[in-house]
């Protein structure tokens, strides 16, 4: 059974999340800002993790920058989700998934079914 | 002498003759004895000098063998006839050859020789060699004729008097000013050369430098101010009333000409016609006094406007800056005075890069290429400092002419402040409105298909999740275009296959047409293969347009997509029958929030945002977008993609 982190500080999206996965057949771990979700990343070292940018305490640049210092975070699989699609944060981003590093993916929430983001997952832990 | 004394005595006649005879030969003129059969009898050695026959050789000879050419012989019979007759004496110029075969001019006096009872026994000739006076004398006739010859084609009115103030020269000029022919003047004094000019005859510039006195006295009693002595010329600007028919005002110069001694041998006067340039002097004059208190008042106008200002010469240089000016750029207007357009406020574009000198704008409306040119991008003050500007150059004519320009600018970083505000609050809302949609979107993604209230109500859960995906649709619109506001389109440009691209993005669309029945049909014409563009934007610009012609296209009518190849791009046109295009519609089309008014398709709700996406992404490709809508025969939209 494949372990997911999932970041999300929006409960209902959160709840969405968590029962699709669930749904899934992932072994769901979830997090609701930042902090807890670098804690929980490292701790539980999950096989991909769900990071939304706009979070409450640390936001998920700073987790993903902090990730990527670790020597197990350096690899860990993260899909970013967001609502900014704005240039510059993406660039942000671009800089952490660079070097020797994992690479990043991210998401624009709206763009995307729950079904086509499962599906994305999968394909992502196929790699 | 002193041999002969002792050999023969000599008696008074003997003396008489002997004196003749050394009187003879000591002639400086050749004198010759004809007898009456017109041989020579005698010949002294002035006339061996002259002809190179020595009496010896000329002694008995007729002349007409020996020194008068055949030519003028004819002549030479009738005078020897006439002093035959009894005539006096006869003279005459005549051509004559001398030994070695040379022509010379020679001047005679003929005295017939009588006995008693007047019969003529012979004839004494008395001649001047005169070859050297005749050349001289031709050739001061040839220069002067030279002198009239060009003289003639002066494009200035010119006469030339001689000495004698008679006229020797009367040009083309002179005679279609004066409307007075040459020969009505040539050759005569009086001063007939004022004439035409005066009406009466009196006393010209050239006839002043001719009389020196009265030059003296009219310069002595300043009757005449407008006379300038310029050395030895004489230069006048005059009223003529009634030459050739009407008033003129004239400039006229005289100047002496010389001979070879140094002395004045005559001289020659132009006139020229000055009324349309004293005419335009004078209407220069007035429209200089109107300007300068029409200045006083632009002036004043101009210091005090609230936009900055600048004029500009032919050349590019500054002439005038205004007080708003000073004020946000620094520089003073003495500091500018002069200066070129490239020293002052460099220009940077919106990228930050510096315009190079031949590009700005100033040139391109001083050339004029372009009249009047809109100009926006970034100025550098004095003090290093830049701020947007947006502004106009206007080219300034004089009489069809660009003599210069004027700048004017403002500085529009407030609006600019409040453009970026502006985007920043939609790019804001717009992310926040995201959260819920995304929310709702996967919320209604997470209900589980197989449950009796999904089942229930499935068509009713279709119309929410439409219904946000709308909205999504919207806001990713919106942000579109705050992007585009801010410069923030990114284009990725990649090489793709054209047909492919094309052929994906109708797919997407395909839906709309089988809601209403309509067909879409594809024209290839020719090869067509890569274009260099962002496949993401190209598909959402090309959407856009076709959406368009679905949504505004008649139930069952037939949408045609065609793509060909022009020159370096691709020419793609969407087709559709649908209503026209109205020509209100037609400058407003590609404007942000605006709506066609007559959507035939029942649900269509557009945001008015599809084309002026679409424009703003086909030029951020290269391309171009333009339509045509022609009633009863539909509406085509038109864009180009580059190639490379």
């Amino acid at each position: 059974m494949k372990k997911i982190l999932i970041v999300e500080d929006e409960e209902i999206m959160l709840k969405a999340l968590v029962e699709k996965f669930s749904s899934e057949g992932f072994e769901v771990v979830k997090a609701i800002d930042g902090e807890e979700g670098l804690k929980k990343a490292l701790h539980e070292k999950p096989d991909i993790i769900l990071l939304d940018i706009l979070l409450p305490k640390m936001d998920g640049m700073a987790v993903l920058k902090k990730l990527r210092e670790d020597a197990w975070g350096k690899y860990a699989k993260v899909i970013l989700l967001t609502n900014v699609s704005d240039a510059e944060t993406v660039a942000t981003g671009a800089e952490f998934g660079t070097g020797e590093g994992e690479v990043y993916e991210y998401l624009v929430k709206t763009d995307w079914t729950l079904d086509e983001v499962v599906q994305k997952v999968k394909n992502r832990l196929k790699s | 002498m002193k041999v002969k004394k002792f050999k023969k005595p000599i008696d008074k006649n003997k003396e008489q003759e002997n004196v003749q005879e050394l009187l003879f030969k000591k002639m400086p003129i050749g004198c010759i004895l004809w007898d009456e059969k017109f041989r020579a009898k005698l010949w002294n050695p002035a006339a061996e000098k002259i002809f190179g026959y020595s009496a010896k050789e000329a002694l008995g000879k007729h002349p007409y063998d020996i020194i008068v050419p055949k030519s003028a012989q004819k002549q030479v019979t009738t005078i020897w006839r006439r002093l035959l007759r009894g005539d006096t004496s006869a003279n005459l110029i005549n051509e004559n050859n001398t030994k070695k075969g040379n022509k010379i001019i020679c001047s005679w006096t003929n005295t017939p020789i009588k006995k008693e009872k007047n019969n003529v026994i012979g004839v004494l000739s008395m001649v001047k060699n005169i070859s050297e006076e005749q050349k001289n004398k031709n050739a001061l006739i040839e220069s002067e004729r030279r002198l009239a010859e060009v003289i003639d084609f002066l494009p200035d009115a010119t006469f030339v008097l001689n000495k004698e103030g008679k006229v020797i020269a009367w040009n083309r000029a002179v005679e279609k000013m004066t409307k007075t022919k040459a020969k009505k003047v040539l050759g005569k004094g009086d001063y007939t050369h004022a004439m035409p000019f005066y009406g009466r005859r009196r006393p010209v510039l050239a006839d002043l430098i001719l009389q020196p006195e009265l030059l003296q006295k009219i310069i002595q009693n300043k009757k005449y101010p407008f006379i300038k002595k310029e050395k030895d010329t004489l230069v006048t600007e005059i009223l003529l009333k009634n030459v050739g028919g009407k008033d003129i005002f004239v400039w006229a110069k005289a100047a002496p000409l010389y001979n070879a001694a140094g002395k004045v041998s005559g001289v020659v006067e132009s006139v020229r016609d000055i009324t349309d340039k004293k005419k335009l002097e004078k209407e220069l004059h007035e429209r200089a006094n109107r300007l300068e208190e029409l200045t006083a008042k632009d002036e004043a106008i101009l210091w005090s406007l609230g936009e900055s200002l600048r004029v500009f010469d032919i050349t590019g240089k500054i002439l005038k800056v205004n007080r708003a000016f000073e004020k946000l750029t620094g520089w003073t207007m003495e500091e500018v005075l002069g200066k070129k357009v490239e020293e002052i406020l460099p220009q940077e574009d919106e990228r930050g890069k510096k315009i190079s000198l031949g590009a700005r704008n100033v040139f391109k409306v001083l050339s004029g290429k372009v009249g009047q040119i809109e100009i926006s991008g970034f100025y550098i003050r004095k003090d290093k400092t830049k701020f947007p500007m947006s502004g106009v150059i206007t080219p300034v004519y004089l009489k069809n002419e660009i003599i210069g320009a004027i700048e004017v600018f403002r500085d529009i970083t407030k609006e600019k402040e409040l453009d970026k505000a502006k985007s920043e609050f939609v790019s804001l809302a717009s992310h926040q409105l995201r959260t819920p949609l995304s929310i709702i979107k996967w919320t209604l993604n997470s209900l589980d298909k197989q449950d009796e209230f999904f089942q229930k109500n499935q068509e009713k859960i279709k119309d929410v999740y439409e219904s946000n995906e709308h909205l999504i649709a919207l806001v990713n619109n919106l942000l579109n275009i705050t992007r585009i506001e801010s410069g923030k389109i990114i284009v990725n440009k990649k090489k793709v296959g054209l047909l492919n691209l094309v052929k994906e993005a109708c797919k997407n669309c395909q839906k709309q047409a089988q809601n209403r029945k309509q067909k879409l049909k594809f024209i290839f014409e020719g090869k067509i293969d890569h274009v260099f563009v962002d496949p993401i934007l190209f598909s959402e610009a090309f959407c856009n347009v076709l959406g368009n012609a679905f949504n505004y296209g008649l139930d069952k009518s037939t949408v045609t997509v065609k793509v060909k190849r022009i020159n370096g791009d691709y020419l793609i046109s969407v087709h559709n029958f649908g209503p026209v295009i109205g020509e209100q519609e037609k400058k407003k089309i590609f404007t942000k929030f605006y709506r066609g008014p007559a959507s035939p398709a029942r649900n269509f709700s557009g945001s008015g945002l599809g084309l002026f996406f679409t424009k703003a992404t086909v030029e951020a490709n290269g391309g171009k977008i333009w339509f045509e809508s022609i009633k009863n025969k539909g509406t085509t939209f038109y864009f180009t993609v580059p190639i490379k």
